[in-house]
């Protein structure tokens, strides 16, 4: 888990699930802060590690700090936001699964919103014209790309039933250890932003990255981006350097994979 | 299900180790290997015998080159799933063929096939081109498309009902297989949109005209051999589907974990 100026009021319910939770090897606090404010408040406990890395390193970059030191001594690895409330029984189900079915490279259950909604999170490759939509388009002219944008959130997909989705969301993600071994960690040029969406890309690429919305958890979600400037600016930058990776129009693994989605 | 991988090997002491350790790590899976060798004396068949019963049937006497000696391992092997593996060639990881058989199980499909990259000879994790087969569509052999062959995996049913290589032809020989098969008969394919095989390529594949001008002649002929006509653009596709998958991925930069 990566905190960036979170109180440790904000958090401390989710710290207690993780540590409660019998399967738990260890729980990595990753602190992008610029000052160390929660260190004093945590629990004592064998199974939690804090690190403050003493500057913003990213989201992703963050997370690698922490996969490293688990590569070697555990199977399974989860990728939690703060802002997340769950349930040990839930990721327990999950890591079940998990080990019935070894060609599974990465696991997300179905998200909710605080009041029970569910969260679009399945989604697509993007194209630069989704992420443009998504953040640029006025609202009257949304209606009527509003199909288009339903369809790269797999909206008409059934989000009650398992699948295969390329493009899994970043804020619970649970992988395997050995997969990351062998398609690597988070990419650390994506400061913040996209690096799921990359993360998720090289897995699908040679493994299965499911949904499993067997068992759901709670996200308290806001899109930051749509609020502050920085944040924009590290979306646009990410968006950059995503598509200078992998192809901005001609992205043939993209054409085929959404395509096959569609259906 | 069992899958029999066939590696088909002549004088690669410096590659084929890395081919049979890729299908040996395969996990969650009933595997037989069978290598074939065309009678090397470089020490290939050294390095293959160094790995006593693990392989477990291997051949090693002169042949007609290597789809010959690919038919050698067909004819031998007794799974219920065919992998052709060349000796430049490895799997991805160690959880491809248990992809395969998964896909098999859900699909009572004929035959699987799947992406290949293309990898650097000095550096297999540098990738240097993909080759993302896509969906088939009937139409799409007019339009010079096929699988490759090392990410096809076929029921030795379908060889034994259809054949294996037919060795009349030399370089299009892969290219007849999956014509005749998929085109042809018309067997029931599945697509795992996943890069299991990586590829090596190498400066050989230079391509001087006169060698384009050969190999248009034998896709010809694959065509003609099964009684098929193809298309009057469908040979000249063929190469530029190939020269179309380059440009896209110089962008690409696998990460290194290392």
């Amino acid at each position: 888990m990566v905190v960036y100026n979170h109180s440790y009021e904000s958090i401390h319910e989710l710290v207690q699930t993780v540590l409660d939770f019998e399967n738990t090897h260890s729980l990595f606090l990753i602190d992008n802060s610029p000052k160390d404010k929660i260190s004093v408040n945590l629990p004592v406990h064998n199974k939690l590690k804090y690190i403050f890395n003493n500057q913003n390193l990213g989201y992703g970059k963050a997370h690698n700090v922490a996969i490293k030191r688990i590569l070697n001594s555990t199977d399974y690895h989860l990728v939690l936001n703060p802002d997340i409330v769950f349930e040990g029984k839930a990721l327990h189900q999950m890591l079940l699964f998990l080990e019935q079915q070894p060609n599974i490279g990465l696991l997300m259950p179905k998200v909710l919103y605080g009041n029970g909604e569910i969260q679009y999170l399945c989604k697509l490759f993007p194209t630069p014209f989704d992420l443009i939509m998504r953040r640029f388009i006025p609202g009257f002219l949304k209606n009527k790309l509003q199909a288009r944008l339903n369809q790269y959130e797999l909206k008409h997909k059934n989000y009650d039933a398992q699948m295969e989705v390329p493009n899994l969301s970043g804020c619970f993600m649970l992988l395997r250890v050995e997969v990351l071994k062998i398609v690597g960690l988070f990419d650390e040029q994506f400061f913040m932003y996209l690096e799921d969406t990359d993360l998720s890309r090289r897995i699908n690429m040679q493994f299965q990255t499911i949904y499993y919305p067997q068992v759901s958890i709670v996200h308290q979600y806001e899109k930051g981006s749509y609020k502050s400037l920085k944040l924009l600016k590290y979306h646009v930058v990410s968006a950059f350097r995503y598509f200078n990776k992998y192809g901005w129009f001609l992205d043939t693994v993209r054409t085929t994979i959404n395509k096959r989605m569609a259906s | 299900m069992k899958v029999s991988v066939i590696t088909a090997v002549f004088s690669n002491k410096a590659f084929v180790k890395n081919a049979i350790e890729s299908v040996l790590a395969q996990k969650n899976v009933d595997i037989e290997y069978i290598v074939v060798d065309g009678g090397s004396k470089d020490g290939t068949v050294e390095i293959v015998e160094s790995y006593g019963t693990r392989i477990h049937k291997s051949i090693s006497e002169p042949d007609e080159g290597v789809y010959f000696a690919l038919n050698k391992g067909i004819s031998l092997a007794s799974g219920d799933i065919i992998a052709l593996l060349h000796s430049d060639d490895f799997y991805a990881h160690s959880f491809v063929l248990s992809q395969v058989v998964e896909a098999f199980e859900q699909t009572q499909c004929d035959a699987v096939y799947s992406n290949l990259y293309y990898v650097k000879s000095s550096n297999t994790n540098k990738i240097i081109r993909l080759w993302d087969s896509g969906d088939y569509k009937k139409n799409d052999f007019y339009k010079g498309w096929m699988p490759p062959h090392p990410a096809f995996f076929a029921k030795r049913s379908v060889y034994q009902q259809f054949g294996s290589f037919n060795t009349l032809l030399k370089s299009a020989a892969d290219y007849e297989l999956m014509l005749r098969l998929i085109f042809k008969n018309q067997i029931q394919l599945e697509y795992i949109p996943k890069f299991f095989v990586k590829m090596r390529t190498g400066g050989a594949s230079n391509r001087s005209l006169l060698n384009r001008i050969k190999a248009n002649m034998e896709d010809r002929k694959a065509w003609y051999i099964n009684g098929l006509e193809p298309k009057w653009y469908t040979l000249m596709l063929k190469p530029l589907i190939k020269l179309f998958q380059y440009r896209f991925f110089s962008y690409f930069r696998p990460d290194n974990i290392h």
